[in-house]
Parts: structure tokens; sequence; C-alpha cells
């Protein structure tokens, strides 16, 4: 989770792990005071399931030499955050503040008073970025660039074999999206060996003697690094993938070198030169 | 596009009446008192835990996605007879032509009053968001990836999401899991872009169940107060839109919610504390220890985190059984942590390589 491991951390994990989660946010706080709330007065209702439910998770899963001994060994490390969804914190924010707009006689009264809530709520928290903030418009029902859907049909109308499904590498702003919208596109560059040349092993860790991962390393540094140190390594690994096409995104550089090394422009969008290798 | 539209939205209805089918027939079979919101979340649950028990060794059969659609089209087509034939017993036992459109909802606004219209306000601008809202992360080639590419190669999991190639084993992560499939399976019936399927048409079914289970959650905390209830859901709305860090069930909510570990989040951990709250206020509690097995088999079928649910069950289930000093549910308690228990076996041993499962 966030890059820190439970044997890096040990009896820390677990708290660093909450600050991670929350981040600024305080609704652990306002349900802290729920908790206490409860405690005082309402030790005979249903909300005691907030203090049984948080007790025992604090007991087992949250507790530092359960995660150090236990959970370490089942390697749960990255997605430790998923037992934080465990803990009731938003429903029971959510509860104590209903109750707090019930203490109020009079219906508005009572409004007021789930209208100042409402504020403390996105005082107290951290907006869901792309969310809140600068919402993330998709551009069509398909939720991919329009370009994305333009590609692929130039790819379609210059494939040889249309029955086959079209080898085809992209560079990275488009290569985990276009699966998604056309199936039909066989991707030379994978996902996680891409990952793992951005210098991230949380996919997995690769050989970087194995010809597997030459291969997708020369034509990663071609179409994402623009580094054109070894141009036939990555003609190499067009020929050796049976690549028919390269997608990149428009750049006169790339655009040069690709045509210098048996890439034929066969069409364009806005942002994207697509190429057929001829190799 | 307009088709998309047309059969998203087709989508939408046909999904919504198998879920209510479906909940009709657990509302049956446990004898359970009439609740449309408590409906639609039981069958929900039992459609993807009949879908998991199903599906997961049909993927291993390598039983292609048309034969496999085929065979769950008649189990639905069953359910909603099944589900038809329930009311019509119901209304003919119970002597009475049943109780008119117009009676019902006069009784549900007395219930609810203004507080109905914010709460489907809440619930329609939530949807909305996870309509127009464009997810970037990488995590999505696998979830869409899967059933655009099972569409396409008319299996069942059988070739990499990634890159399009056939796999030589399934990866125990992910295949154990069916969820992906019920969209290829609808993506095959109705001819839905994998896409809009994934995206649009379960999130939006999604987001409703999640606010249904907090509202449920909410009717159990106030005493069947619907208003507070109502409440309860626009709090956890706007809780859950600034609770922003990657992490976050919210975060998962709004921008991941095709995913079935942003299920398990919102819909299935939530259900575990509805079934602590309903255990502590029901006399006969077999009928909350059947749905939260339900609840944990469906888990199998959204995500393999479902491994985990022990830990909500354990905490959700045994401070009740505490509180109301009533011990006998142990044992139904353990029974409904056997499903993950299993799955973690099988996982786990895959993964210490005991045993692989071919896909070619």
């Amino acid at each position: 989770m966030g890059g820190i491991t439970i044997e890096e951390l040990g009896m820390k994990f677990v708290d660093a792990c909450m600050k991670l989660y929350w981040g600024p946010c305080w609704y652990p706080v306002l349900f802290a005071i729920g908790l206490i709330a409860t405690l005082i007065w309402g030790r005979k209702k249903s909300s005691m399931i907030f203090i049984g439910c948080s007790a025992v998770l604090f007991l087992t899963v949250y507790n530092p030499v359960v995660v150090k001994y236990i959970i370490a060994k089942l390697g749960f490390d990255k997605e430790y955050y998923r037992f934080i969804w465990l803990l009731p914190v938003i429903p029971g924010v959510a509860y104590y503040g209903v109750k707090a707009v019930c203490l109020f006689p009079k219906r508005w009264m009572k409004a007021a008073a789930a209208a100042v809530l409402l504020g403390i709520f996105v005082l107290f928290g951290n907006p869901l970025d792309r969310v809140v903030n600068n919402f993330a418009f998709a551009e069509n029902i398909y939720k991919v660039p329009d370009e994305l859907i333009q590609v692929c049909g130039i790819i379609h109308e210059n494939q040889n074999n249309p029955e086959q499904m079209a080898r085809v590498v992209f560079d990275g702003t488009l290569n985990n999206k276009v699966r998604q919208y056309d199936a039909s596109m066989r991707l030379i560059i994978s996902r996680n060996s891409s990952i793992y040349r951005a210098g991230s092993t949380v996919t997995g860790v690769y050989d970087e003697n194995s010809d597997g991962y030459k291969r997708q390393k020369a034509l990663l540094d071609v179409v994402d690094y623009q580094l054109y140190d070894d141009m036939e390594a990555f003609k190499k690994a067009l020929q050796e993938t049976r690549t028919e096409f390269v997608v990149v995104s428009k750049n006169e550089e790339l655009q040069k070198v690709l045509e210098e090394n048996d890439c034929e422009r066969i069409g364009e969008t806005a942002s994207y030169n697509i190429f057929r290798f001829v190799g | 596009m307009m088709k998309d539209v047309c059969l998203a939205c087709i989508g939408f209805i046909l999904q919504t009446m198998i879920f209510l089918a479906a909940g009709r027939l657990v509302f049956r079979v446990l004898k359970l008192k009439e609740d449309i919101s408590l409906q639609l979340i039981l069958g929900y649950l039992a459609y993807f835990a009949v879908f998991e028990i199903l599906f997961t060794p049909m993927t291993l059969l390598w039983v292609p996605l048309s034969t496999a659609a085929g065979i769950w089209a008649v189990i639905m087509a069953v359910a909603v007879l099944g589900a038809f034939l329930c009311i019509r017993r119901h209304r003919h036992m119970d002597g009475t032509p049943g109780q008119t459109v117009r009676v019902k909802a006069e009784a549900v606004w007395k219930q609810h009053s203004v507080m109905l219209l914010l709460l489907a306000a809440v619930i329609f601008l939530q949807c909305l968001i996870v309509i127009f809202y464009e997810d970037i992360t990488v995590d999505a080639a696998y979830y869409v990836g899967t059933v655009s590419t099972s569409v396409y190669t008319n299996t069942l999991g059988r070739f990499d999401p990634f890159r399009g190639g056939i796999l030589q084993n399934f990866q125990a992560r992910y295949v154990l899991s069916a969820y992906p499939m019920n969209n290829a399976v609808w993506c095959r019936l109705l001819g839905i872009h994998p896409i809009v399927q994934a995206k649009i048409v379960m999130s939006c079914e999604n987001v409703i169940i999640a606010n249904l289970v907090i509202y449920q959650i909410g009717k159990r905390l106030f005493g069947k107060n619907r208003k507070k209830a109502d409440l309860m859901v626009l709090f956890v709305c706007v809780l859950q839109l600034f609770c922003g860090t990657i992490y976050t069930a919210g975060t998962f909510f709004f921008t991941r919610s095709y995913e079935g570990k942003a299920i398990l989040a919102n819909i299935v951990f939530p259900v575990v504390l509805m079934c602590a709250l309903w255990l502590y206020e029901e006399k006969e509690d077999r009928r909350v220890w059947a749905v939260l097995f339900i609840t944990a088999v469906s888990a199998l079928g959204f995500s393999g985190s479902a491994i985990i649910l022990p830990a909500a069950v354990l905490a959700g289930m045994v401070p009740v059984m505490r509180m109301k000093r009533k011990l006998s549910g142990l044992p139904y308690c353990i029974l409904c942590m056997v499903p993950s228990v299993l799955y973690a076996g099988v996982y786990f041993a895959c993964k210490l390589g005991l045993l692989s499962l071919a896909a070619s």
C-alpha cells in the first residue's frame, strides 16, 4: 500500500496505512467522537454495533502484532487498505450526523442543522479528485478517447486480413484502453512490462536479460521514451513479434525515425500517427 | 451510438427486473416481509451467488460463452417465471387482488414524504457521475478488457485481456471471481458494447444497490424511520464524495464502480453490517444467517479480496451475538466464513504451484 511494507515498518504499519488511507480527511475523528457519544448515551442501542465492530477490528486485523506476524505472511501488504474498508466510518459518521439533526425539535431547525452538518462534512473531508474537482467527463459513451475510435477504424481499413486480429504496437497513452473498446486488436506491448519499464515493480519483476523483456524494452524505448539508440533492436522486435501496425503520439522526430525504419505512415488523427510496418 | 444508448437502457431495465425476480424468490424461500429495497438487494446477491457457483466451473471447463449465456438465459427465464408465479400465488392466497399501485405509492409517500425526492435525486446524481466519468486507471484493462475479449473470442476468460493471446493457465487471482463474465453474458445476449455494459449499466446497478444497502442500514438503526434513513443516504453520499484518497471505498464507488473490489467495499461489507443490525433486531435469526451466507458466496464472485470477508463477518456478527447474549449463531457464523476459506485454499494452492488451472 503506497509503497510501504510490513517488513519495513513493522508495528507502525497499520498506523501508516490508516494515515495514507484517510489522508487529510478527518472523518475517523468524527467517528471516534460518535463512538464516545454512544458509550455515554447509547449503551442499549443498536449503534453499539459500531463499538463492537471497531473493537473486534482493532483486536484482529488492525492489531499490529497480528498484522506483523500473520497478514505479512499472506503477502497482503499492497492490498492492506481493503481491511480499512471494514471499519464502518462512513455509515457511522452519517448515522451520528442524522442523530445530531434529530436533536432539533422543529423542521426548519432540522433542515438548518442538516445543512450545517453537510458543511462540516465538506470542511473536514478531502474532495475526490476528478469527481468533485475537475470532473473527468468521458468523451463518448465508450469512455475512451474519440481518437482511439478513429485509430481503430484506420487500422481495420488497412488490414490485409480483416478476419484476423491486427497485431499493433500502441504507445502508452492508448495501450491500456484499446482492448476494452476493440478486442480484435492483438497488442504487442504488455501492460506489466510497460509498468516495469516505468520503474515500478507493482505488477511484477522481469528478468532484464530475457529475450521477451528485451523485445518489450526495445519497443517501449522508441514509442514511449523516444530513445533511438538501438533502432536495429526495435526493428528486430517488430519483426519477431510480427507487428503489422505502430500507433504513436504525433512527434516529428519520432515520425521521421519510424519512416526511416520500415514504417510507412498510413493515417493520422489529431494527435496520433498510424504506421504500417513493412520490414 | 444511439443504438448503444437504447441497448444500455434495455439492459438496465432487464437486469433490474432479473434482480427483483431473484429477490422475490429469496423472499419466498425465507418467508420475508415485503420490502422492495431489500428484495432488490437480496436478488442482486442471490443472482451473483448462483452465477459464481455456475460460472466458475464453466470457465474452468472451457465452456464457450455462447453456450454459457444460453444456459444462463434459461435460468433467468425460469427465475422470472418463478417470481411471477410467487406473486400470483401470494395474491390468490390473500384472497385480495393486491393493493393498487396508487395505494402503494401513497403509503410510500406517507413514510418518506419529501425525503423520497431527495433520496431519488441523490441516487440519480450518483448514477450521472458514474455514467459520465472517464476512468483512467490501468485496472480497467483487465476488468473491462476481459469482458470484451471473452465476447470477441466466444470464451469465458481463456484469453489474455491485456494483449489478446490465449492463456496457458488461468490466473487464480481473477478466474475464481465470475463477475466480469456476467457482463460478457449480457453483452452476448443483448449485443451491448462491453464498456457500456460494464462501466454504465452495471455501474448504475451497483450504485443503486449500494445506496439501498445504506438505506437498509439506516432503517434498522433508526427503528424503521424511513425519513432518517433517507437522510443517512444523503450524508453517506456527501461523505463518500469527500473522502478522497485513492484507497477509500468512496473513490472506488464513484470512479471504479465497474470493479468487483468496489462492490466488495460498497455493497458486500455494508451488507454484513446490515445483517449484523438485522440479527440484533430479529428473533428468528436463521434467515439472517441465510442472507449472510448468500452474501459470502456472491462476494467470491466479485473479487478475490473476498478472502477477507471472514474478518468482516467476525467484526459484524460476533459483537451482536455478544450483545444479545446468544452464541447459538456461532456455527452459522463459521459456516458463512467457509466459502472464503475454500476460495483462499484454492488461491494459495495455485500461488504456491500446487495447483494449476489450465486455460488451453
